[in-house]
C-alpha cells in the first residue's frame, strides 16, 4: 500500500511538468523605429494575449498599450510624441493573475532613432527640389549620397541584428538554477537551529 | 499563485504586512520543539512545490500545497508559509518583499481554515478534500485582494479558480496519499496535532 501511496505521488509529481515557473519576465530592445517586446514565464512558455504597457518610466503615464501574440510578441512604433519626451520609458506585462513585471527602455536607446528620423528629413528636402541637386556642388551632391548610404546600412543593419539583439536581451534572463534551491533549503534547516537555539535558551530560563 | 509587486495598493499592501505581522506574533509565540521540525520540513516542501507547473492560457499554475500544510501544522502554517514565501521572493523572484504579507496571508487563511475542519474529521480523504478546496480558497482571495486594486472581482475570480482547477484536483489527490501514507506509517504525526491547540 505504502509502495502505492508513493509511486502514485511520484507519478503525479512527473506527469506536471517541472520547470522553472512562476513569475512573468518581459524583455524589449529598440530596432529601427519600433520597439520590440516579449514576454514569457521562466519556463520559456510564453504570455500568450498578455498586456504590454508602453509607459513614461517618471510619470507611469501609460503612452501606449497592447495585447501579446501567440509568440508573447508586440512591437510598439516610436512616433514623434515619444520622441519628443525626451525621457526613459519602461513596458510593463500584465500576465493576469496579478502577475506583472517590466523593462526600462533609456531614451538613449530611442535616441539613436531620432538622429535618423532627423537625417530622413533633410535628405527629404534635398529630394523635394530636385533643380536645386541638379546645380548644386558635387560636394552637396556626396552628402546627400552618403545620408542615402547611411540610411540604408544602418537599415539592413537593423534587420541583420534583430536575431542578435533578440537573444542578447533574452539572455538577461535569471533563471532559477540549483544552487538557488539548495540556498532555500539550507537557510530552511539554518532557521530551524536558530529556533532551537532560542528555545533552549527560554527553556534554561 | 504570488502576486508580483507594483500592481496591489499601498493600503492593501500595508494591511496585509500588519494581519500577516499580528498573525506570525500570535502564533510563534506559543511555538513548542516539537513543532519546529515538522515546519521547517513542510516550509522546504512548499518552497520546492512551487516550481512544479502547468502552463494554462496567458499565465502559468503552480502546486501550492498550502491545504496540506494546514491540515498537518493548523495555524503554525502561517509562519511556515511566511518563511518559504520569503525565500521564494528573494531567491526566484516570485512575489516580492512589499507583497508578501498579502501572499502570506492568501495562502495561509485557506490553510488554517483547511486545519480547523480537519480536526472535525480527520480522515485522510476529508484531508485530501480539504487540500484541494484550500487551493481554491487562496484563488478567490487573491481575486478579492485584485480586485481593491482595480481589477473586477467576478472576472478574475473565475480566471484564478478556472485556472486552479487542475491544480485543485492534484492536491487532493496528492493530499489524500500523503495522508493516507501518514496514518499508516506516523499517525502521532497527525493525531498530536489534533490534540494540541489550533
Amino acid at each position: 500500500m505504502l509502495k502505492k501511496a508513493i509511486f502514485t505521488i511520484i507519478l503525479i509529481l512527473g506527469l506536471t511538468a517541472l520547470a522553472s515557473a512562476h513569475r512573468v519576465n518581459i524583455f524589449c530592445f529598440v530596432e529601427g523605429k519600433k520597439i520590440s517586446c516579449e514576454a514569457n514565464y521562466p519556463s520559456g512558455d510564453k504570455v500568450k494575449h498578455g498586456t504590454i504597457n508602453l509607459k513614461e518610466a517618471e510619470t507611469q503615464k501609460t503612452l501606449a498599450s497592447k495585447k501579446t501574440d501567440l509568440e508573447g510578441k508586440a512591437s510598439f512604433e516610436i512616433t514623434q510624441d515619444i520622441l519628443a519626451r525626451k525621457k526613459d520609458l519602461e513596458a510593463e506585462v500584465l500576465a493576469g493573475m496579478g502577475h506583472r513585471n517590466t523593462w526600462t527602455i533609456p531614451y538613449s536607446d530611442l535616441n539613436a532613432e531620432s538622429s535618423e528620423i532627423s537625417s530622413k528629413e533633410n535628405t527629404g528636402s534635398n529630394t523635394s527640389l530636385p533643380w536645386e541637386s541638379n546645380t548644386s556642388t558635387p560636394a552637396s551632391a556626396t552628402s546627400v549620397d552618403k545620408q542615402e548610404l547611411e540610411m540604408l546600412i544602418s537599415k539592413i543593419m537593423d534587420k541583420k541584428l534583430h536575431p542578435v539583439l533578440e537573444k542578447l536581451t533574452l539572455l538577461q534572463e535569471r533563471k532559477i538554477s540549483l544552487p538557488d534551491i539548495l540556498a532555500g533549503l539550507g537557510y530552511i534547516l539554518g532557521l530551524m537551529g536558530i529556533s532551537f537555539y532560542f528555545l533552549a535558551k527560554k527553556n534554561e530560563k | 499563485m504570488h502576486i508580483s509587486e507594483g500592481i496591489l495598493s499601498f493600503p492593501v499592501l500595508l494591511s496585509g504586512w500588519v494581519y500577516t505581522g499580528g498573525g506570525l506574533f500570535w502564533t510563534l509565540k506559543k511555538l513548542s520543539a516539537n513543532d519546529i521540525p515538522k515546519m521547517a520540513l513542510l516550509a522546504a516542501v512548499f518552497f520546492v512545490a512551487s516550481l512544479i507547473h502547468v502552463p494554462l492560457g496567458p499565465s502559468s499554475v503552480h502546486l501550492l500545497l498550502n491545504g496540506l500544510i494546514g491540515v498537518l501544522l493548523g495555524s503554525l502554517a502561517l509562519p511556515t508559509l511566511f518563511i518559504s514565501l520569503f525565500l521564494q521572493a528573494i531567491l526566484f523572484q516570485f512575489g516580492g518583499i512589499t507583497v508578501l504579507g498579502i501572499n502570506t496571508l492568501l495562502m495561509s487563511l485557506p490553510a488554517i481554515l483547511a486545519g480547523v475542519l480537519f480536526k472535525l474529521k480527520p480522515s485522510s480523504l476529508w484531508g485530501g478534500i480539504l487540500s484541494g478546496f484550500a487551493v481554491l480558497g487562496s484563488g478567490v482571495i487573491a481575486a478579492l485582494v485584485l480586485s481593491f486594486s482595480g481589477e473586477a472581482f467576478l472576472q478574475v475570480a473565475k480566471l484564478i479558480l478556472i485556472a486552479h482547477l487542475p491544480i485543485a484536483i492534484i492536491e487532493t489527490i496528492i493530499g489524500y496519499f500523503t495522508l493516507l501514507f501518514i496514518f499508516k506509517t506516523k499517525p502521532e504525526l497527525i493525531l498530536n496535532n489534533l490534540g494540541s491547540k489550533s
